[in-house]
């Protein structure tokens, strides 16, 4: 069994946490707080650990060749569990083997694995929270507010509390396309001279060809994570990465990829696609009308960083179904999904039906002069 | 050919029932070359139609007819009305009810007032009534249900006519009670719409999830290079369409529009149908 390690405070031995919203690290037995220099003049100690973590920890930049075949072997389910020594409490925590950084469900006291970061799985880089919990759970209360349709007690005291902070796994690539852009573009004159209405069209064969690099397209690497709230959760602000650094983890969930760079080059390309072909329609003459788009492209990425953003978490279930929650950890901004009640929708139908009925009934009256 | 046959049917006629006065007019209201009435029910609508001249200045006809030399039955009533002179005032006010027999097809045609008086509205109203008595072969009923209804909307028409603000017509009912039934269907339909949109757009609102950018935000600073940028002409073509024009169809509170057909230089109205 592995040991998984916890930081403690420098006063009172207690386990920190990162707080995002302050940008220190909290106990919170003592309440007191420290800085990142604080924390590495008083020596902060990982308590349990044969892994020594030092400040700015930066790992090299993962560059993956697409041609590379790697195997990685399907184990059993028993095979992908990981058993881990709580510091705080000595009990078991058991987690799946992409879990880096979790919380002991006896003591709660937060835990990492750094194993699961070590060798390949060595992040080069991180954004580490900037929000806390606090703003999260308001941000889910604002994004529930004025919902109609919401379940009665969705945005009640124990769900809020479930919101989690997870430093999701994300590849960061660079890419260069090439692309052969072909197009029809329409423009139309329109004039009428008393008894006839004219439009002129004409037609024009759009060709742009060239490239277009782009960099720092992230792509989510964990299978645990939803791709379209992962994609919709964007834009990070690149310029805030900070070297990978365990103690960042404190207090908040990690995992480490699943994806490997050559699994996500189709989504890569998924997500450049689009903008290649409105990037070569915005350029030269403007058009009333662009149609029979044909753009042949090719990618190539060199290089992909491993990377871990934070994202504030909240999966509830409703009826069977999963509502995926999400927060930007570092910007704030707010993405999800919410149950719709059905006994409410027919209401609020009923409800709209009736006023929509008395209000065009009297304003068809009145148009129509009958009251006049 | 025609007028030298219209002058003998016509003197046929005066030896039946009418008399030349001095100005070329024929005075009479039944011409029942057909014999569908007994000679008191003539004498009847005649007294009938006479009052309805007096009281509202309009010549109310009863023509009846085994053929009509070819003609459509309204165009030979039209001719006839020309023909004798009839119909009261400048305008010629005048009503003809004809009954074919030969075609079986009866007509009522109007003139001057009597296009304003009876709309395509109120000439409806009365076929609808008198048709179903028609095809009994209740002739007479069916002229005096008609007179019975000339003499109603004369009185009406000048009712209006004293006020026509004022004055709810039956058309006017008829119109503002079809509208309330089409009002409520388009407001039913309109509210179903609204209400579907409304509550689609509520539960859309409960998802925002969509992707940040379709990917041109990750563009590197000056990461375009274009080595082709042409824009080549292929061709033009221009297509018309003719714009709608709006026809005016006279209309007024009283009764809505009446259509027209002209003969002999005069224009008729009316309408009626086989029956």
């Amino acid at each position: 069994m592995a040991e998984g390690i916890t930081y403690l405070c420098p006063g009172c031995g207690a386990y920190l946490r990162y707080d995002g919203g302050q940008g220190k690290w909290v106990c919170d037995y003592c309440d007191s707080s420290y800085t990142k220099e604080e924390l590495e003049q008083r020596g902060a100690a990982a308590e349990n650990s044969g892994y020594t973590v030092s400040a700015g920890d930066s790992g090299k930049r993962e560059n993956v060749d697409f041609a590379c075949e790697e195997h990685v072997a399907e184990g059993t389910d028993q095979e992908h569990l990981r058993a881990y020594s709580c510091p705080n409490c000595g009990a078991e925590i058991v987690t799946d083997d992409v879990t880096a950084a979790t919380f002991c469900v006896f003591c709660g006291n937060p835990t990492v694995n750094p194993q699961q970061f070590s060798g390949k799985y060595h992040p080069s880089a991180m954004i580490p929270f900037a929000t806390d919990k606090k703003q999260a759970q308001e941000a889910f209360l604002k994004l529930c507010k004025g919902k109609k349709l919401l379940p009665k007690g969705f945005t009640s005291r124990q769900r809020l509390e479930k919101i989690t902070g997870v430093y999701v796994p994300y590849w960061l690539f660079d890419c260069k396309a090439d692309f052969d852009y072909h197009a029809t573009g329409e423009n139309h004159t329109m004039w009428s001279d008393g008894n006839y209405n004219y439009t002129k069209t004409d037609l024009y064969h759009i060709h742009r060809a060239g490239t277009m690099d782009f960099e720092n397209i992230p792509l989510d690497a964990s299978e645990n994570m939803e791709d379209a709230l992962m994609d919709a959760l964007e834009p990070f602000d690149f310029t805030k990465v900070e070297p990978f650094d365990m103690r960042y983890l404190s207090g908040y969930l990690a995992e480490k990829y699943t994806y490997e760079p050559k699994d996500l080059f189709d989504r890569m390309k998924e997500r450049v696609s689009r903008g290649i072909q409105n990037r070569a329609a915005q350029e030269g003459r403007r058009y009333d009308l662009v149609h029979s788009v044909q753009c042949d492209t090719s990618y190539k990425s060199d290089q992909q960083a491993y990377l871990l953003l934070p994202v504030w978490m909240l999966v509830s279930n409703f009826k069977g179904r999963k509502y995926l929650f999400a927060m930007n950890g570092q910007t704030g901004k707010i993405v999800g999904e919410l149950p719709c009640d059905t006994g409410r929708s027919v209401k609020w139908f009923f409800i709209v039906f009736i006023i929509a009925f008395v209000v065009v009934f009297l304003l068809a009256w009145l148009m129509g002069g009958v009251m006049a | 050919m025609r007028k030298t046959v219209m002058v003998f049917v016509l003197t046929a006629l005066l030896c039946l029932t009418g008399s030349l006065t001095a100005f070329g007019r024929i005075e009479g209201h039944v011409f029942d070359e057909a014999g569908l009435y007994t000679q008191e029910q003539a004498a009847d609508l005649t007294s009938r139609a006479e009052a309805i001249g007096e009281t509202y200045g309009l010549d109310v006809l009863f023509l009846t007819t085994n053929d009509t030399q070819g003609l459509e039955a309204r165009e030979y009533a039209a001719q006839f009305f020309l023909d004798g002179d009839f119909g009261y005032g400048a305008e010629k006010n005048g009503i003809v009810f004809i009954i074919d027999m030969g075609g079986r097809d009866a007509q009522m045609v109007t003139s001057g007032e009597g296009i304003r008086i009876f709309t395509d509205y109120y000439i409806d109203k009365i076929w609808k009534e008198v048709r179903p008595i028609l095809s009994e072969g209740a002739y007479y009923d069916a002229m005096s249900a008609f007179l019975t209804d000339v003499e109603y909307y004369c009185g009406e028409y000048q009712k209006y006519l004293a006020d026509p603000e004022a004055y709810q017509s039956e058309y006017e009912k008829a119109q503002q009670s079809r509208k309330i039934v089409v009002y409520t269907g388009i407001s039913l339909i309109f509210a179903l719409v609204i209400a579907g949109v409304w509550v689609v757009f509520m539960r859309k609102s409960h998802n925002n999830v969509k992707p940040f950018t379709d990917g041109r935000a990750y563009l590197k600073e000056n990461g375009v290079h274009f080595h082709v940028n042409r824009d080549s002409f292929v061709r033009t073509h221009t297509t018309r369409t003719p714009i709608p024009k709006n026809d005016d169809h006279d209309s007024s509170s009283w009764g809505g529009g009446s259509s027209t057909f002209s003969s002999g230089g005069h224009t008729f109205g009316g309408g009626g149908g086989k029956f």
